[in-house]
């Protein structure tokens, strides 16, 4: 009894392992390499003020300032980070032109630009 | 009134020309003064305005002064600096008493035309006080590295108020 439930568990494993196994190919085939690029707000400003990127990057924005700051879309409706205290940071993905402003601070504006970067598993960059 | 370093005070008969001596310690008081005052005039602005910008502006003064009073408080202790009342503090609370005084005699519009004018007015002279008094004598690195990083966020601010100082 004790060698039937060994068999049937390395089974059951073995199938699970494949399976894992080819959900993780079907994802790196479908899934873009992950582009990363980074935004300090320092100063009162956010550094670049405008940033060119590939579509799909994952931006990260760090706030190195004294100061609390937040990120938020130009018409302060569609998305906001919420306040990013002094060393937090906060990332999103960009899949198309935003432009950006410090709803606390209204005269810091920034921008991202997405170009057309490829989707593909080796990376667009 | 705004107190406004190196500038004649309206009740002096003879006013100084020389900037006055700072020590560090005094420095630092002047540095807490500066930034507890404009916390002060934002919370008059909370209870008194109805203005969308006003009280946004209003809410900003409070929430970054009290950051940089967090992080004057953080760096005296470390360096063992006690902030100490000198002349050129005395002198920011004398004319902040006088200023609340007019802010509380101005209502609705009033109130708020009142308030960012003063905003207005005040940056400029806290920033003229750090470029050429507080910076130029501190004598502490660190001291004076502090003092350059929040010269950015009163210049900033001075443009968010001269902002709703238009739109107003």
């Amino acid at each position: 009894m004790v060698r039937v439930i060994v068999l049937v568990l390395g089974f059951w494993t073995m199938l699970g392992g494949c399976k894992g196994n080819s959900d993780e190919y079907r994802e790196l085939e479908l899934r873009p390499t992950l582009n990363t690029d980074t935004v300090e707000i320092l100063q009162m400003a956010f550094k670049p003020a405008i940033l060119k990127v590939p579509r799909g990057t994952l931006v990260v924005f760090v706030n190195r300032d004294l100061v609390d700051h937040d990120i938020t879309e130009e018409s302060g409706t569609s998305w906001s980070s919420g306040v990013l205290k002094p060393q937090q940071t906060w990332s999103e993905t960009f899949d198309q032109n935003e432009d950006y402003f410090c709803s606390l601070h209204v005269v810091m504006k920034g921008r991202v630009e997405v170009d057309g970067g490829r989707m593909t598993v080796d990376g667009g960059r | 009134m705004i107190p406004v370093f190196g500038q004649e005070h309206p009740h002096d008969e003879h006013p100084s020309q020389e900037p006055p001596k700072l020590t560090d310690s005094e420095i630092a008081h002047v540095g807490v003064v500066a930034n507890q005052i404009d916390i002060n005039y934002a919370a008059l602005a909370q209870k008194k305005s109805k203005n969308k910008e006003i009280l946004n502006f209003a809410e900003t003064m409070s929430r970054d002064h009290h950051g940089v009073i967090e992080q004057a408080t953080a760096l005296v202790t470390k360096l063992g600096v006690t902030p100490q009342e000198n002349a050129v503090s005395q002198s920011l609370l004398d004319g902040a008493e006088e200023t609340k005084a007019m802010l509380m005699t101005k209502n609705g519009k009033a109130f708020d035309k009142a308030y960012i004018d003063n905003e207005v007015a005040y940056h400029k002279a806290v920033i003229s006080a750090v470029q050429d008094l507080l910076i130029p004598q501190a004598s502490n690195g660190e001291l004076k590295g502090l003092l350059e990083a929040i010269l950015p966020a009163l210049e900033a601010h001075l443009k968010h108020a001269e902002m709703v100082q238009q739109k107003l």
